[in-house]
């Protein structure tokens, strides 16, 4: 009987050891794709639509500063407030100068992204703020399992980032064009996602920047192209949001604007989908932050 | 509650606990009283009321058990005891089945089908000779609601299932590694394999008419391998439960794919609802003891029964038809040796079969077929990830080569090693799901 205990304990123990193992290389990988573990000057924060549109590698090479590239798909800004905290308080963070934040109309809304999008952040549960985070979103069970189980905390979309990681790949790999009429034909049957103005989510843009200002950190309010049909949808309410990104950029010398939307926005051969860039559209927009950032922004 | 939930393996830890302790000569009745808690509450997780039809089913074929077998020694036959057992049985279950189709706001039970057809072969078999009545209501009940089989099979035969019920279970160490050695087998092939695949057909079969031959092809094969692994999944999960505990419950799946013939697809697929088909209707319909023209009918009856067990709509139906004709079709004209290439005909045809299985709407299913045959060389769809897809493919080669490596007797099965493994792709790989299959049926 003790034979066959200790046994079991042995196959426990292969099974902790294989599975800490399979974490930490994972966690690796992750962190060089996210920049995670490098002292980088600019820090880009954001969901996919600024994933896809920026070169990370490019944009290293002409500002000549390291850059981290921290865009999650599907984070919304409670998550992003996270992300920025995450990246803060780690040993990294000193050398941070400006903060490159994705903004786009629909960052207030809250329907549309995942309201389980704390589940992104598994991958960092051993972080103490990670942690907290992840406690106060997660079920009991869940919680558990994705704490003791190292292996639960991945996707493939993660898996799929942390291999990228250790070959230094960031590229686009979205070809194909935006089809106008689909897009059209969606919006008249109210199939868009609507503009919203979330208290709670405001608070916790205006938390973001309260964070970063603070600091001294440079932020830079990046509204990269949405196809025009999205932005036309409800022209008052993409009035009344473009002007409150505008007024946070004079509310402060450390907090700019860019909004790439009025020049690119109807270029639809740039477009994957009509809030994604294909990788012409990448080369487009990458072009144009590198452009502006050696122009404004003084490090 | 579902064999792939931490609530299954608490509750089953818990169980296990308790059946240790209870798992003697003298203590019998109170670890099947025990074991019949645990299953009605097992049950009563999905829906309370669910386990007032399985009380009735209970009370439908005990007391005609026992009815067959005082009219038996009254030197009757006891065929109208076993006929109302049938009737009511089969009357509960065609009321749901059917009548959901027709209004869907009636729930649907999960398990019903199954459960019903276990609860039957009591009554029948009591009425055959082929088994004593049992005096014990317990046993019975516990026969029909055992909780390993009662969501999705194996349709246990009571004359299998009743004397290990009356019996001291070997709880032993073999038991205890090849139960869970099956379990995490069973959970790797519905977490790691069919729920993955499921992803790429639920996206696909959602419009077919937006893709191409190709992509429908892939979703066809996928969905081959996603309705075994599932299915067959959930019985490896349902006999290591039962094998824990030291229960012997019948065979489900023996490497269907891997033959080369649609007659041994039939003795490997879903054994225990073939085999209850065989014995209980293609026998009682005379088998193959008659003539050429009463054997074909015979034959087509088993096949369409089979397909309206499944619900009632026309694909099913159909599905059941189109197996009754390869079925037919081989046994007068296939060939003698089958070769590699007739393997792989057979599987195409069974995919294709799937494709009327799982399209609820024939003249959709109809045109995916004839879509794929006309549009086989065209761009693939790779899914909302082409890593995904991919990855997805990765897993189900390793999935099949097991298979194979295991239907050929080459794998070494008590390797514990590589059940650390199938542990860590469970964890690593897994997609989540809260459905099986063949719930619905």
């Amino acid at each position: 009987m003790r034979k066959k205990i200790l046994y079991i304990f042995l196959v426990l123990l292969i099974f902790i050891g294989i599975d800490r193992l399979i974490g930490t290389i994972i966690n690796g990988g992750l962190n060089r794709y996210f920049g995670l573990n490098q002292h980088s000057a600019v820090l880009l924060i954001g969901h996919s639509h600024l994933m896809l549109a920026v070169d990370k590698i490019s944009l290293e090479q002409e500002i000549n500063l390291p850059v981290s590239k921290y865009c999650r798909e599907g984070v919304n800004v409670a998550d992003r407030y996270e992300m920025v905290k995450q990246y803060l308080s780690s040993p990294y963070s000193d050398s941070l100068k400006v903060v490159l934040y994705g903004v786009d109309q629909f960052m207030f809304t809250g329907a549309g992204l995942s309201k389980n999008s704390y589940k992104l952040f598994y991958p960092f549960i051993d972080e103490k703020n990670m942690n907290q985070y992840i406690r106060e979103s997660a079920d009991i069970s869940d919680y558990w399992l994705h704490k003791l189980i190292c292996t639960t905390r991945y996707s493939d979309a993660l898996l799929n980032s942390s291999i990228r990681g250790y070959r230094g790949d960031w590229s686009n790999y979205k070809e194909g064009h935006l089809d106008v009429d689909v897009l059209k034909k969606q919006i008249s049957k109210g199939l868009q996602r609507h503009i919203h103005f979330e208290q709670d989510l405001m608070d916790y843009f205006e938390q973001t920047l309260a964070l970063l200002t603070q600091k001294g950190i440079k932020v830079v309010l990046v509204n990269t192209p949405i196809a025009t049909p999205l932005n036309e949808y409800e022209p008052d309410l993409y009035r009344r949001i473009i002007s409150y990104f505008q007024e946070k950029a004079e509310s402060s010398p450390l907090i700019y604007y860019w909004d790439f939307n009025p020049r690119y926005s109807s270029e639809y051969e740039l477009f994957f989908d009509p809030i994604h860039l294909n990788s012409d559209g990448q080369k487009v927009i990458n072009a144009e932050i590198i452009s502006r950032f050696n122009k404004e922004i003084e490090i | 509650m579902l064999f792939n939930t931490f609530e299954y393996l608490f509750f089953f830890c818990v169980l296990l606990f308790f059946f240790i302790l209870t798992n003697r000569n003298n203590t019998l009745k109170i670890r099947n009283i025990l074991l019949l808690a645990a299953s009605y509450y097992f049950y009563a997780q999905l829906h309370i009321w669910f386990v007032v039809l399985l009380i009735y089913t209970t009370l439908v074929n005990y007391f005609c058990g026992q009815w067959i077998v005082r009219a038996q020694s009254r030197g009757r036959t006891g065929k109208t005891a076993v006929t109302v057992s049938v009737v009511l049985s089969i009357a509960q279950l065609a009321f749901f089945k059917y009548a959901y189709v027709i209004n869907p706001s009636i729930l649907l039970p999960i398990g019903l089908s199954f459960f019903t057809f276990q609860a039957l072969s009591y009554s029948i078999d009591i009425y055959r000779g082929k088994m004593k009545v049992e005096k014990n209501f317990i046993n019975v009940a516990l026969f029909i609601a055992f909780f390993p089989t009662l969501l999705s099979g194996p349709i246990e035969r009571a004359r299998n299932l009743i004397p290990q019920l009356k019996e001291k279970t070997p709880i032993c160490w073999d038991n205890f590694t090849a139960g869970v050695g099956l379990f995490v087998w069973g959970l790797f092939k519905k977490v790691v394999i069919a729920d993955r695949l499921a992803e790429y057909v639920n996206a696909v079969y959602l419009s077919p008419d937006s893709h191409t031959g190709s992509t429908l092809a892939l979703a066809a094969i996928f969905y081959s391998f996603q309705i075994y692994c599932d299915f067959s999944g959930y019985a490896d999960m349902a006999i290591g439960s039962g094998r824990i505990m030291g229960f012997k419950i019948m065979q489900n799946f023996n490497f269907p794919y891997c033959v080369n013939t649609f007659k041994e697809f039939w003795r490997r697929w879903h054994i225990s609802l073939t085999s209850w088909f065989t014995e209980y209707v293609y026998i009682s319909l005379g088998g193959n003891r008659v003539s050429k023209v009463r054997w074909l009918s015979n034959i087509s009856i088993v096949f369409l029964l089979s397909g309206i067990w499944h619900g009632a709509t026309w694909s099913f139906i159909l599905w059941g038809a189109i197996h009754a004709v390869l079925y037919l079709g081989e046994h007068f004209a296939g060939p003698k040796k089958p070769n590699i290439l007739y393997h792989l005909f057979v599987f195409v045809m069974i995919t294709f079969a799937w494709i009327f299985f799982r399209i609820e709407n024939s003249m959709e299913a109809w045109y995916i077929v004839t879509r794929i045959c006309s549009d086989l060389i065209s761009p693939l769809y790779w899914g909302s990830s082409m890593f995904s897809t991919l990855l997805t493919i990765f897993l189900l080669g390793i999935f099949i080569i097991r298979e194979y490596l295991l239907y050929r007797n080459i794998l070494p099965q008590k390797y514990v090693c590589e059940y650390i493994l199938l542990l860590i792709a469970i964890c690593l790989f897994g997609v989540s799901s809260d459905q099986f299959v063949y719930f619905q049926f």
